[in-house]
């Protein structure tokens, strides 16, 4: 597509486009991978068989669509009519709250996991769970499973899991079977650790996914700000003495996530989109300036940007060529 | 875009102020801080 869109604007309108130089990325894909990086790296993330399978061809690995439509991210079955079976199965087996305590992130995931998934596989536990958020004072939501495809799945499971944690601490100490299940205040920080920390990414996220207005001009900023909040966490990270093992582990995923951030980062620089979207937009001098741009230099940017437009797009601007007899 | 909204907001399950007011409360550099000293 991007070969026959090159070669319909050199005949047509005698427009020269490199589709690979001019190739601009999506931002919620990038944000995906780093977020999958980090994730990966605490061993609380698999990838899912097509991220995988398309990552095995792809050296890129990335630009590919791997969003659902969110409408699965609250229940993974679905209408499943074997559900109820497996609702029966699983409820019977007790085996998958017999949790290893590793003292790290997958443990605290997969305790999470567990939880959302037993409190919400059969009407009887709904409602009991339900009569826990009750005496908790809590609204009676339920624990959101998780699923591989997007990361912001887990990221939602987590969101829930903080809010509804004093229903869930009520509901796993309410039976035996659950005692595995039960979080310690150090696990449900960490909880809070991801939930912060990930909480910027989700915004960026919702924000370059908005449809209403074009936001090619915000990615710079964006990625700023990411960037500004990583090296924040690296800090303070690096300010510590004595690290605990699973902020060492937090420490490597998120220079992980930073590398794969800059690798994206570093590939704005071709496609001219990005700073004449920046340039243009009437507001985004000001980031400019506080990225430390001069006045002299915006202005000469900007005069650059309108020339390129003019000898490489405008029609009305180009001298016509001379037919060829 | 309404509807978009009230749609995000019902999967939210109405929580997005919540968290919103919850994030603020602490700094992620803060938080490491905490979180590693009583660790």
């Amino acid at each position: 597509m991007m070969k026959e869109l090159s070669e319909l604007l050199r005949k047509r309108d005698s427009v020269k486009w490199n589709g690979l130089a001019h190739h601009i990325r999506c931002l919620a894909h990038v944000i995906n991978l780093a977020v999958k990086a980090f994730l990966s790296n605490l061993k609380v993330a698999k990838l899912s068989e097509e991220h995988e399978w398309l990552s095995r061809d792809d050296p890129e690995e990335s630009d590919v669509d791997e969003e659902s439509d969110g409408s699965d991210e609250e229940d993974i079955y679905g209408d499943d009519p074997n559900h109820q079976e497996e609702s029966d199965e699983y409820t019977n087996d007790v085996s998958s709250f017999d949790i290893e305590d590793t003292h790290d992130f997958k443990t605290v995931l997969l305790k999470i996991q567990t939880i959302s998934k037993a409190a919400t596989v059969t009407q009887k536990r709904i409602l009991s769970f339900q009569s826990f958020c009750q005496a908790a004072n809590l609204k009676p939501l339920r624990p959101i499973r998780d699923h591989a495809i997007r990361w912001s799945a887990t990221f939602n499971m987590l969101k829930r899991a903080l809010y509804l944690r004093r229903a869930i601490d009520m509901w796993t100490q309410s039976q035996p079977i659950f005692e595995k299940l039960q979080m310690s205040s150090h696990e449900w920080d960490m909880v809070e650790f991801l939930v912060q920390f990930l909480y910027p990414f989700m915004v960026a996220n919702t924000k370059v996914q908005a449809t209403a207005k074009p936001s090619l001009s915000d990615t710079w900023v964006i990625y700023e700000d990411l960037f500004d909040m990583l090296d924040d966490a690296k800090a303070a990270l690096n300010g510590l003495r004595v690290l605990p093992e699973w902020l060492k582990e937090a420490q490597t995923a998120i220079e992980k996530m930073w590398t794969k951030l800059r690798k994206y980062y570093d590939k704005t620089d071709k496609p001219f989109a990005y700073v004449d979207a920046t340039l243009l937009h009437p507001g985004l001098k000001k980031f400019m300036k506080k990225a430390g741009y001069s006045v002299d230099t915006i202005e000469t940017y900007v005069k650059k940007a309108e020339m390129r437009f003019q000898n490489k797009y405008d029609a009305t601007q180009r001298v016509p060529r001379r037919p060829t007899l | 875009m309404r509807q978009q909204e009230e749609d995000q907001e019902e999967e939210d399950g109405g929580l997005s102020e919540w968290l919103k007011e919850w994030v603020k409360r602490e700094q992620v550099s803060e938080k490491v801080k905490r979180i590693a000293d009583v660790a």
